[in-house]
């Protein structure tokens, strides 16, 4: 249950900067864009769509990773306002979970089945996940 | 600590902190017209004179001004005129064309950095360019922001408002400069 993301917004967060960030980026970033402006109860059963500050939280840790130009990323809205970005290559699947209360987590599958999860707790294990995945 | 105040639309922003007192207008839904610099003055005047007004009236004194600063942020979008970053020498004049090369063809980002001297000892013009995406809508632009800084001969509100003309002078003839007239018709610029 640790945030471990700042904000990257500039100073009234009409933008976000991509430089020194790559293409694979950009997709996740516009992706995750695309998710903030849902409409409420975008599921049917009342959920909001993912707050300005998860937003963030999430765009601030695809910053910090060092994507592959194949990597292919899928972005989905969470219930009650969280949202996640999966990674799949091979047999094997990452996901972040952005939560709305500010939790960060993840979970690791390989030939579907769940291999590991738990909460997020730093930049170390960000990237280790990362190479796992590679 | 950093105080803002906006107007209903979130169109304006009045920012004041302990050095700094800034009166913005941005674009927030898209649709909205740009309300040009000398329809934007007399906001200005007003929200500067009221705090002039108030800081006297509670015995606080009048500020001593440092320095006036005019910014226009310009969101350049991409596929309007220019399909990637190494297409942008069709934006920016500056730049040479940087295709067809060996190794360096096609760059994932491309940003630029410049500053000129406004002569007379009157400040500086300082432009930046770099990639970024758009919140609201999440169009990929090149944002090119120019900002003029520089210290009024006095603080009298004439003295700062002949500055600020001066900036506002200086960003828009260095926007024509910087960009290619050819993208000047793609944006429908008339200057």
């Amino acid at each position: 249950m640790t945030a471990i993301a700042e904000p990257v917004t500039e100073q009234w967060g009409e933008v976000v900067s991509l430089a020194n960030l790559g293409a694979c980026h950009k997709d996740i970033i516009i992706e995750l864009f695309k998710k903030e402006n849902l409409p409420q109860n975008w599921d049917g059963y009342g959920s909001p769509p993912p707050s300005r500050q998860i937003i963030n939280m999430a765009v601030s840790t695809v910053s910090k990773l060092e994507l592959d130009t194949d990597s292919r990323a899928y972005v989905v809205p969470l219930e009650e306002g969280g949202v996640e970005i999966e990674w799949s290559k091979d047999r094997k699947e990452l996901h972040l979970s952005f939560f709305a209360d500010g939790a960060i987590e993840y979970l690791k599958k390989q030939d579907g089945r769940v291999i590991g999860e738990g909460p997020l707790s730093s930049d170390y294990q960000l990237h280790s996940l990362m190479a796992w995945l590679d | 600590m950093r105080c803002w105040y906006s107007d209903q639309a979130d169109n304006f922003l009045v920012q004041l902190q302990k050095d700094r007192f800034h009166v913005n207008w941005k674009q927030v839904t898209g649709k909205e017209a740009y309300p040009q610099y000398n329809s934007l003055k007399p906001r200005f005047i007003q929200e500067w004179q009221k705090l002039c007004d108030f800081l006297i009236r509670e015995g606080i004194g009048a500020p001593e001004l440092t320095q006036c600063e005019v910014t226009y942020v310009n969101h350049i979008e991409l596929g309007k005129g220019w399909k990637s970053y190494s297409e942008l020498d069709k934006v920016l004049a500056i730049l040479s064309p940087i295709r067809g090369q060996a190794l360096l063809v096609d760059p994932e980002y491309y940003g630029v950095q410049a500053g000129y001297i406004i002569p007379g000892k009157k400040g500086r013009l300082r432009i930046e360019g770099k990639p970024a995406i758009r919140r609201r809508d999440g169009q990929e632009i090149f944002q090119l922001t120019l900002t003029a800084r520089g210290k009024p001969s006095s603080n009298e509100l004439s003295n700062v408002l002949e500055w600020l003309d001066l900036g506002h002078e200086w960003i828009v003839k260095g926007f024509t400069e910087f960009t290619r007239p050819e993208m000047h018709k793609v944006w429908g610029r008339t200057i």
